[in-house]
């Protein structure tokens, strides 16, 4: 039996133990709660102390009992279940079975104070059911609790190893669906409408396949927070068995879905961060892919001077800034750089500036209507050295960049466009997608056919050979990388160099 | 230095062991929630 003064002491330590990780809680609970976290905070600090001295100046045992239950609600609750389970487990045990086998994701972190908040919140709940154990006054239940209290965390460590495991589980009926997720409407309307008839064009070529396959295709939109509804709609109430995105700007917002649901998500996108290895895949050459190919085809063009005129805009900055490194490897000038805002429709000073520089070649990149609007000013200016990434394919009058050289996706199956042209004759083929969303597609046919579990197929796959060429990924990388390739605009059109 | 006072410190030890150790994760894990990303691209 503990005498009073123990009691009176270890009650005293249990409240300073639950101040300081209502501390904890509170700040950690401020990424997901906000400003509402304080009050939570200031609940979990005054009523604890409001109960001890309750109990100690009157012995009121329903005091106590409340003392109790609150202690267990933050043991169970933000000790065990948010800080142990949700947290702590996933950044020691889970970093460690993925570094042990592929069969386990990768975890992903929020920001850093919440995560380190939350294994301080575990740790806090260990104190204070330590000193609440302190206040059980027969010591044969108290050692029965310390280890009942044992047991539990051991079994939450086995179920979390059993249950992080990603196992392979037949679609049901037979049936694999796959979501479509891009924006169809809006300033992405074309890239999205054509992303989605490669999509369907590579359904439509399965044959003989052991499963049947579904496509749930999904407008979501130009804007994230919408596009949030139609993914969840996607992955909750259609229940998908995996996604293939396209744009950067919804697959950021794809990716927790798909994280949470644990299925795979392969996404056209070139921010690589969104490939994470784990459920999300990215599927494009990087910038810094365009950029080196680029470099490499201007020397070949004895080309020595550059002038760069693009717009201030986050993927072609992305490009530039590539491509500049490349250059000044391979010891070529940039003559004069020239950035300009998107509303820009007037650009013939910043061409007769360029012009000044003597440039072997003008880089262009910008988004409609400024990039028709350059090629028509370039034209009339009388400049055709004209060069670009990706750019002469989005024009809507691709014939103003005649004769100019871009890199672009490849075509290692040139017969794959011709055939999406017969298809599809009133929809445009976007070079710089098309074929890695006819191959996203198929990478997750493959992985049901083949009957692994589509995500664990995707982080164990380093090699695929397909309309885009040959596609690799390193180890633990969720960044597939591909070659881009030289195009021209010959007789209007977007033509393959050396094909 | 007391019993009480030896526990003490390897339970302090303890923590900063679990507490750094979980810094040295997140800090270096490359797939963070991808803060800092740019709105806007196109592709």
């Amino acid at each position: 039996m503990h005498s009073q003064n123990e009691i009176e002491r270890a009650g005293w330590r249990s409240v300073v133990a639950v101040a300081l990780t209502a501390v904890v809680i509170t700040f950690n609970h401020v990424f997901t709660l906000g400003s509402g976290a304080l009050v939570l905070g200031a609940a979990l600090l005054a009523v604890p102390p409001a109960l001890w001295i309750w109990f100690r100046r009157t012995g009121n045992r329903w005091a106590l009992a409340a003392y109790g239950i609150i202690n267990a609600w933050i043991v169970v609750g933000f000790g065990v279940i948010k800080g142990l389970w949700g947290i702590t487990l996933p950044i020691f045990a889970g970093t460690f079975l993925s570094s042990v086998s592929t069969a386990y994701p990768k975890p992903v972190f929020g920001a850093f104070g919440f995560e380190i908040s939350g294994v301080a919140m575990f740790l806090g709940s260990l104190f204070i059911l330590y000193y609440g154990l302190q206040l059980v006054p027969d010591r044969g239940r108290r050692v029965a609790l310390s280890g009942v209290a044992a047991i539990g965390v051991m079994a939450i460590l086995i179920a979390f190893a059993a249950l992080d495991r990603d196992v392979w589980r037949p679609p049901t009926q037979g049936v694999v669906k796959i979501g479509v997720i891009v924006p169809t409407t809006g300033p992405y309307a074309m890239l999205g409408n054509s992303f989605v008839k490669a999509v369907q064009m590579a359904r439509d070529d399965l044959r003989d396949k052991k499963y049947r396959y579904e496509l749930v295709i999904r407008d979501s939109g130009p804007d994230p927070e919408k596009a949030r509804q139609v993914i969840r709609r996607v992955v909750d109430d259609d229940q998908v068995d995996a996604i293939v995105g396209g744009i950067s700007l919804i697959g950021q917002e794809t990716k927790p879905y798909a994280t949470a649901a644990r299925i795979p998500h392969l996404c056209v996108c070139t921010v690589s961060w969104i490939g994470d290895g784990a459920y999300n895949f990215t599927n494009i050459p990087s910038p810094e892919a365009e950029g080196e190919l680029w470099a490499r085809e201007a020397q070949r063009r004895g080309i020595k001077r550059v002038a760069l005129l693009t717009q201030d805009y986050p993927s072609i900055n992305n490009h530039v800034t590539a491509l500049k490194v490349e250059v000044a490897r391979l010891g070529l000038t940039v003559a004069d750089e020239q950035r300009f805002d998107g509303s820009v429709r007037d650009f013939r000073s910043r061409i007769t500036r360029a012009a000044a520089s003597r440039p072997d070649v003008y880089y262009v990149e910008a988004l409609e209507p400024g990039l028709d609007l350059l090629g028509q000013q370039l034209g009339d200016a009388r400049i055709h050295n004209v060069s670009a990434v990706v750019a002469p394919s989005l024009s809507d009058k691709p014939a103003l960049f005649e004769g100019a050289w871009y890199t672009d996706s490849n075509l290692k199956d040139i017969g794959f466009k011709r055939r999406f042209e017969e298809k599809y004759p009133d929809t445009r083929f976007a070079t710089h997608m098309m074929p890695y969303a006819y191959d996203s597609v198929n990478m997750i046919v493959r992985a049901f056919e083949t009957g692994q579990n589509p995500a664990v197929y995707l982080r164990n796959l380093r090699r695929y050979d397909g309309t885009a060429g040959l596609l690799t990924k390193a180890p633990t990388s969720g960044n597939f990388a591909s070659r881009p390739a030289v195009w021209t605009i010959a007789s209007g059109k977007p033509a393959l160099l050396n094909q | 230095m007391t019993r009480n006072t030896f526990v003490w410190l390897v339970v302090i030890a303890a923590l900063a062991v679990v507490l750094g150790g979980a810094s040295l994760i997140v800090a270096n894990n490359p797939a963070r929630a991808g803060a800092g990303a740019p709105i806007g691209f196109i592709h």
